[in-house]
C-alpha cells in the first residue's frame, strides 16, 4: 500500500515537475524582461542584428558602446552577431514570432526583395528625411536611390565601394619570373599564352585556380552581362547595349564564347581538375602553393587585400571597365525591421554610424587598446601579440556598417584609399538600370525549378569540364521547361514599368 | 415486457457503454501513467500542428500571420509544376525503399550474427565498432568519400585502377555509380545503429525456447529460422511500418553533402528535400517550405494507413491500430 | 549448457565489418593532428608527413567555453534522459494491454506525431510566445527530444512481446495494484528495452545541436555539438555560392581542414565511453531464463 502511494506521489511529482519546468522558466524569463523593461521606461535598448561570429568582448563592448550612445541619443546598444550558417533560419524565427529587434543588415543577395515584399522591413523615408541628416550629406543621391523598391528606400547602404571592375589576379613571383608582359592583357583570351607557359614549366600549380561559383564565366562575365532578374542571374541587360532589353544569359553569345574558351583551358590542363566538386575559396590554393591566378572583383586596395589572403604578393590586370550595377549599390544596407518599437532610435543610430567615428570604429573593430591600437591619425594595427585569428573582437566586416570612409585603416591599406574610392565611384559608368529591385513573387514557382536547374548544369559550363556546344543546348531546354520565358517577361514588365518612372 | 431490436441493440451499446466505464475504473492508474506523456505530446507536437495553415497563406510580416491572406493551394505548385517533379519523386522513392529494404536486411542480420558469437568480450567489441560510423557527421563523411573518390587524388583512382591499368574515373560526374555509393553509404552509417532494436529484442527472448529446441534436435540454423525471426517480426513490422511513414523525407547530409553537392549528379542525387532547400535558398517563403513538408507528411500518412490495413489482414495482432 | 564454436565466417564478416567502422575514424584521427599545410598538398593520409596539434591548440584556445558546453550538455543528456525514460515507458506500459479502453486511439494519438508536423514556425512560437524557454537551459531539454513517440512504440512493442499478460494476471489476482506491477514486475523484466531508449536518448541529446540554434541567442549555455558545428554550417553556407566576395572573405579565417576533423573527434569523445554502459545490458551471453510460465 505505502509503496503504490509512494509511485502514485511520484509520477505526479514527474508531471508536476514537466509542468513546472514548462512554466517555471516563463517566470524566469519574465522577471529578466521585467527588468529589463524597468530599464526601459528610462532607456530603451536597440538591438542590432548581423550575421557573423561572436566576439569573445561583445559584452564590454556593447557596455562601451552604449554608455557613449546613451549621451547622444539616449538609447543603449546591442550588437548581436548570428552565425552564417543559420543567419536566415534564426530571421526567419525571429520575423515569425514578433521578437524585437531594431537594426538588421541586409543585401540583395540576402533575400532584401523578399524582405520588402513580405513586409519584413519598413520603408524609411520619412525617418531618413527627419533623423538620417548625416546620411543624407554622406550619400550620394543616385546610391540611395539604389536602395528604392517602387520608389520608397527601405535601407540605407553602406557607404563604400560601389562599382566593381573584373580581371584576374596573378603571383607577382612568377609573372615576375618569366617576365609575363600584363600591359598587352586586354581580353581574358590574352591570357592564354601566360597560362600555358605556368602549364609547362611549374608542375603542381595549377595557372588558373577555379570552383564552379567563382570562375570568369560567373564573374568577368559581370562586367559585360548584368544580372537584372532573380538570384540565379539568368536575367541579364547587356552593358554595351543601349535599350532595356533582358535576354536570357545563357542564349547569349557572349556566355558560349567564355565557356568555350573554359573549356579549352580545362582541356589543356590550365583549370584545376577538381573544379565542380571543391567549395574552398580560389585564394586558398593559392595560399598552398598550388595555384598561380585566379578571377577577381577589382575595387582600390584589392591587390593588398589579396596579398593578406593569399600571403604573398599579388598583381591584377583589368579586363572590364568599372561599372556601377543595382547590385553593387545594394551589397550591403541597413534597414529597419516591422519588429522594432523604436524606429526612430534605430535610425538615429544608423545615422550615428555615418556620422561618428567613435561609434563606427567600435562597431567594426572593438575596443581601443585591447583589440586595436592607433598607429597614426586613421590608421590602427593590433595589439603586440595579437594576430587576426586571435583577436578578440573578431568579426572583421567593416563592409556592412555605415559610412565606411570614416573607418580606421590598416597598415597593409594605401593611406589614401577613402580617397581612391570616391574616385573609383564617381568614375564608374552607371547602369541604366541602377536602382531597380526585381520583386520575384509571382514567379516563385520557376525561381525554385531554375534554381535546381542552374545547379545542375552551371558547374560544368562554368568550370570549363563539359563541352558547351553539347551542355549549353540541354541546359537551354531544362531553362525553358523550368518558366525562363516566363521569368524574363516578368522582369522585363517591371523593368519597362520602373523605367517609366526613373527617367 | 417485450423488446424490440432496436431497443435491444440500444441495451446492448448501453450495456457496453457501461462495462467500458467499468474498465476505465479499473485501470484508472494506467491512465495517469499515461497522462505526463499525453500532456507533452500535444505542447509539443498537436499545438504546432496548427500551424500548418502556413503552407496556405501568402505570409505577409506587417499582416502577422494570423491577418496574412489564404492562398489555397498556391504554395504546392512548385512541387508538381516543376519538369524536375518525376525526377524528385522517383528519386526519393526509390532511395528510400531500397534503404527500408536493404536496412532491414542488414540490420536484423548482424543482430542475429553478433547473437551468435561466443563470448561476451568479443561479441561487445564487434557490436560497439559497428556503431562507430554513426557518430560521423555528414560533412565528415562526404570528405571521407571525396578523399576516396577524388578524381585526381582519391584512393581509388591511385591506387585501385591505376595500377591494374584502368583509366581514372570521374566519378563525382558519372551518374551511374551514385545510386550504389549512396545505399552503401547509408547502410555502413546506420546498420550498427538501426541492429540495436533487433539486439535487444533477441536479449528479451526466454532461452528456455532455445533449450527446448534443441533436445528436440532443430539445428542452430533451424532454430533461428522459427524462433528468433519470429520473434522479432512484431519489431520488424512497426520499424518498417514507421520508415513508410517518413517515405518521402531523406537524409539531408547523404544527399546533399556526400555527392559534394556536385551538379552533374543531380538527376540521381536530387530528392524532394535538396530541391526544396535548393529552390527556397533565395526566396524567404516560409509558406511554400510549410507546404512542401506538409506534402511528405500526408503521402506518408497515407501509405502507413494502407500497409496497417495490409497487415491487419495478414497478422492482426501486429498491427499498429 | 550448450557449448558453441562461432562459426568461422561470422568472424570474417564481423572483421570485414570493423575494419570499415574503425578505418574512417582511424583516418580522422591521423588527419586532425596532421599539419595542415600537409593535408592541403598531400591530401588525406594514415601516414603523414608532418604531425601537429595546432588544430586541438586552436578548438581548445576557447577552453571556457568548451568545458561549459561539455558541462551543459552532460547535464541536459542525463537529466533529460532520465525524465524521458520515465515519461516515456509510463506512456507506453498502458498501451500495452490489450484491455485498455481507447488504447488504439491513443496509440494512433502517439503515432500521429510521427507522421505530422506543424513545422519549424510554429514549433518555435510555441516555445516562444505559449511557453516561454528561449535562453534557458529548459530549451535544451524539453523540446521534441524528451519524448518520442518512435521510443514510446518501440516499448510498447517490448512489453508486448515480452511481458507475459499470464505474469500480470497472476499479479494482479494477487492483489498488486497497476503501478506496482509495472514498477515491481514489469521495468526489471524490461532492461534491454529501457537501455536501448536510454541509449537512443543519450545519443539523440548529445547530438543535438538544432535546439542550441534555434533558442539560445544570448546565452552561451550552448551544447557541444552546436558550438561545434557552428563553425561548420557557416563554412557551408559561406561556400555555397551567390555570396558576395566581401562575405566568402570571412571564409578566410574559418577552420580549415585538420581543425574541422578534430571538430568531430572533440564532438564524438565522450560518448563513445558512455556507449559501453548501456551495451552490457542488451548483450547477453547465455542467459539464464528470467521468467518461468
Amino acid at each position: 500500500m505505502m509503496k503504490k502511494r509512494k509511485i502514485l506521489a511520484l509520477i505526479l511529482a514527474m508531471s508536476l515537475v514537466l509542468s513546472l519546468s514548462l512554466t517555471g522558466c516563463q517566470s524566469v524569463s519574465n522577471s529578466s524582461n521585467s527588468s529589463k523593461n524597468s530599464n526601459s521606461s528610462e532607456t530603451k535598448k536597440l538591438v542590432v542584428l548581423f550575421p557573423g561570429s561572436t566576439p569573445k568582448d561583445l559584452t564590454e563592448v556593447n557596455t562601451a558602446l552604449s554608455n557613449y550612445v546613451k549621451d547622444k541619443i539616449n538609447a543603449t546598444v546591442e550588437l548581436r552577431p548570428i552565425d552564417w550558417g543559420n543567419y536566415k533560419d534564426k530571421l526567419n524565427l525571429m520575423f515569425a514570432s514578433g521578437e524585437e529587434f531594431d537594426v538588421l543588415w541586409t543585401a540583395s543577395w540576402q533575400n532584401y526583395g523578399d524582405e520588402v515584399s513580405s513586409g519584413k522591413i519598413i520603408p524609411l523615408d520619412s525617418l531618413v528625411d527627419q533623423y538620417g541628416q548625416g546620411i543624407k550629406t554622406v550619400l550620394d543621391p543616385a546610391v540611395v536611390k539604389g536602395g528604392e523598391v517602387n520608389g520608397k528606400v527601405y535601407a540605407v547602404t553602406t557607404n563604400k565601394e560601389f562599382a566593381s571592375a573584373k580581371g584576374i589576379t596573378m603571383r607577382k613571383e612568377l609573372v615576375d619570373k618569366y617576365k609575363f608582359d600584363l600591359t598587352k592583357i586586354k581580353t581574358l583570351a590574352d591570357m592564354t599564352p601566360i597560362l600555358e607557359t605556368i602549364k609547362k614549366n611549374e608542375a603542381g600549380v595549377t595557372p588558373l585556380q577555379v570552383q564552379k561559383n567563382d570562375s570568369p564565366l560567373t564573374s568577368i562575365i559581370g562586367g559585360e552581362l548584368e544580372s537584372v532578374g532573380e538570384s540565379s542571374g539568368l536575367e541579364v541587360l547587356r552593358r554595351a547595349d543601349k535599350n532595356t532589353t533582358v535576354l536570357n544569359e545563357i542564349a547569349t553569345p557572349e556566355y558560349m564564347n567564355y565557356a568555350k574558351l573554359m573549356h579549352q583551358w580545362y582541356q589543356a590542363g590550365y583549370i584545376n581538375q577538381d573544379a565542380t566538386t571543391i567549395s574552398d575559396n580560389n585564394n586558398v590554393a593559392v595560399k598552398n602553393g598550388k595555384a598561380f591566378a585566379y578571377d577577381i572583383s577589382l575595387k582600390p586596395g584589392i591587390e593588398s587585400q589579396e596579398a593578406k589572403n593569399t600571403g604573398t604578393t599579388m598583381v591584377t590586370v583589368q579586363l572590364t571597365e568599372p561599372y556601377q550595377a543595382t547590385g553593387d549599390t545594394m551589397s550591403s544596407m541597413l534597414a529597419i525591421p516591422k519588429n522594432s518599437k523604436n524606429p526612430e532610435l534605430a535610425m538615429k543610430f544608423i545615422n550615428l554610424m555615418f556620422t561618428d567615428k567613435y561609434v563606427l570604429n567600435t562597431v567594426d573593430f572593438g575596443l581601443e587598446g585591447k583589440d586595436y591600437v592607433k598607429k597614426s591619425e586613421g590608421i590602427i594595427d593590433y595589439p603586440s601579440g595579437v594576430t587576426a585569428t586571435t583577436v578578440p573582437y573578431n568579426i572583421n566586416s567593416s563592409w556592412m556598417f555605415g559610412n565606411q570612409m570614416i573607418s580606421y585603416l590598416w597598415p597593409d591599406q594605401p593611406a589614401d584609399l577613402w580617397k581612391q574610392y570616391n574616385e573609383f565611384n564617381s568614375k564608374a559608368e552607371k547602369s541604366k538600370a541602377l536602382g531597380f529591385t526585381f520583386d520575384p513573387t509571382k514567379v516563385s514557382n520557376e525561381v525554385t525549378a531554375l534554381s535546381n536547374v542552374t545547379a545542375q548544369y552551371s558547374p560544368g559550363i562554368v568550370t570549363g569540364a563539359e563541352d558547351p556546344e553539347v551542355q549549353i543546348p540541354k541546359y537551354l531546354d531544362a531553362l525553358k521547361a523550368a518558366g525562363i520565358d516566363k521569368t524574363i517577361k516578368e522582369v522585363q514588365s517591371q523593368l519597362d514599368a520602373w523605367s517609366k518612372t526613373n527617367k | 415486457m417485450k423488446y424490440s431490436r432496436g431497443d435491444s441493440k440500444k441495451m446492448h451499446n448501453i450495456s457496453k457503454w457501461k462495462s467500458t466505464r467499468k474498465q476505465i475504473k479499473r485501470y484508472r492508474m494506467l491512465y495517469l501513467l499515461m497522462f505526463p506523456g499525453v500532456i507533452y505530446l500535444l505542447i509539443n507536437n498537436y499545438l504546432p500542428m496548427l500551424g500548418t495553415i502556413i503552407a496556405f497563406k501568402n505570409i505577409n510580416y506587417s499582416k502577422g500571420i494570423l491577418g496574412s491572406d489564404w492562398v489555397g493551394f498556391k504554395n504546392f505548385e512548385y512541387l508538381f509544376t516543376t519538369s524536375d517533379a518525376f525526377i524528385i519523386t522517383r528519386n526519393t522513392l526509390l532511395y528510400n525503399t531500397a534503404f527500408i529494404i536493404i536496412n532491414l536486411i542488414l540490420a536484423v542480420a548482424a543482430a542475429v550474427m553478433l547473437n551468435e558469437i561466443v563470448g561476451q568480450r568479443l561479441r561487445k567489441i564487434y557490436q560497439s565498432t559497428m556503431l562507430l560510423p554513426f557518430f560521423l557527421s555528414a560533412v565528415i563523411v562526404a570528405y571521407l568519400v571525396y578523399s576516396l573518390l577524388n578524381p585526381q587524388y582519391g584512393f581509388v583512382n591511385k591506387f585501385i585502377l591505376a595500377p591494374l591499368g584502368l583509366k581514372p574515373i570521374s566519378w563525382y560526374m558519372e551518374q551511374k555509380y551514385w545510386p550504389f555509393i549512396l545505399i552503401f553509404v547509408n547502410a555502413w552509417k546506420n546498420v550498427g545503429y538501426s541492429s540495436i532494436i533487433y539486439i535487444s529484442a533477441i536479449a528479451g527472448i526466454d532461452s528456455d525456447i532455445y533449450e527446448a529446441a534443441t533436445i528436440d534436435g532443430a539445428t542452430r540454423w533451424q532454430q533461428i529460422w522459427s524462433i528468433t525471426l519470429p520473434m522479432l517480426k512484431p519489431t520488424m513490422i512497426i520499424i518498417t511500418m514507421l520508415a513508410i511513414g517518413r517515405i518521402f523525407y531523406s537524409d539531408f547530409g547523404l544527399f546533399y553533402q556526400v555527392p559534394m553537392n556536385s551538379g552533374a549528379l543531380l538527376p540521381v542525387t536530387n530528392v524532394i528535400d535538396t530541391y526544396v532547400y535548393r529552390g527556397l535558398m533565395n526566396l524567404g517563403n516560409i509558406g511554400m517550405s510549410s507546404a512542401a513538408g506538409l506534402y511528405q507528411s500526408a503521402v506518408g500518412f497515407i501509405l502507413v494507413l494502407s500497409s496497417n490495413l495490409i497487415v491487419r489482414k495478414i497478422s492482426p495482432d501486429d498491427a499498429l491500430f | 549448457m550448450m557449448k558453441k564454436k562461432t562459426p568461422w565466417f561470422l568472424h570474417i564478416v564481423f572483421l570485414i565489418s570493423t575494419f570499415f567502422a574503425i578505418f574512417p575514424l582511424l583516418l580522422v584521427i591521423m588527419i586532425s593532428f596532421t599539419d595542415e599545410k600537409t593535408v592541403q598538398v598531400n591530401g588525406y593520409s594514415l601516414f603523414p608527413q608532418k604531425l601537429s596539434l595546432y588544430s586541438y591548440q586552436y578548438l581548445f584556445s576557447d577552453l571556457d567555453q568548451i568545458v561549459r558546453s561539455y558541462l551543459v550538455t552532460i547535464f541536459v543528456t542525463i537529466v533529460g534522459t532520465l525524465i524521458g525514460l520515465i515519461i516515456t515507458s509510463a506512456l507506453a506500459y498502458p498501451l500495452s494491454r490489450p484491455n485498455l479502453p481507447f488504447r488504439k486511439g491513443f496509440t494512433f494519438f502517439v503515432f500521429f506525431t510521427l507522421l505530422f508536423n506543424g513545422g519549424l514556425v510554429p514549433w518555435y512560437i510555441t516555445y516562444t510566445n505559449v511557453v516561454d524557454l528561449r535562453n534557458s537551459i529548459f530549451a535544451l531539454i524539453v523540446p521534441n527530444l524528451l519524448l518520442s513517440g518512435f521510443n514510446v512504440l518501440i516499448m510498447r512493442t517490448f512489453f508486448i512481446s515480452s511481458i507475459p499478460q499470464s505474469l500480470i494476471e497472476a499479479a494482479y489476482l494477487d492483489g498488486a495494484g497497476e503501478l506496482r506491477i509495472f514498477s515491481q514486475i514489469v521495468v526489471p523484466l524490461s532492461k534491454p528495452v529501457i537501455a536501448t531508449i536510454g541509449l537512443f536518448s543519450t545519443l539523440a541529446y548529445w547530438n543535438d545541436w538544432y535546439n542550441s540554434m534555434v533558442f539560445l541567442t544570448t546565452s552561451n549555455n550552448f551544447s557541444i555539438q552546436f558550438y561545434l558545428n557552428r563553425v561548420l554550417m557557416s563554412i557551408q553556407y559561406l561556400t555555397q555560392g551567390n555570396i558576395n566576395q566581401n562575405a566568402s572573405n570571412a571564409l578566410n579565417v574559418l577552420p580549415e581542414q585538420t581543425v574541422r576533423m578534430a571538430m568531430a573527434i572533440i564532438g564524438v569523445g565522450p560518448i563513445i565511453f558512455a556507449y559501453p554502459f548501456f551495451q552490457k545490458y542488451f548483450i547477453k551471453g547465455l542467459t539464464i531464463g528470467a521468467i518461468k510460465g
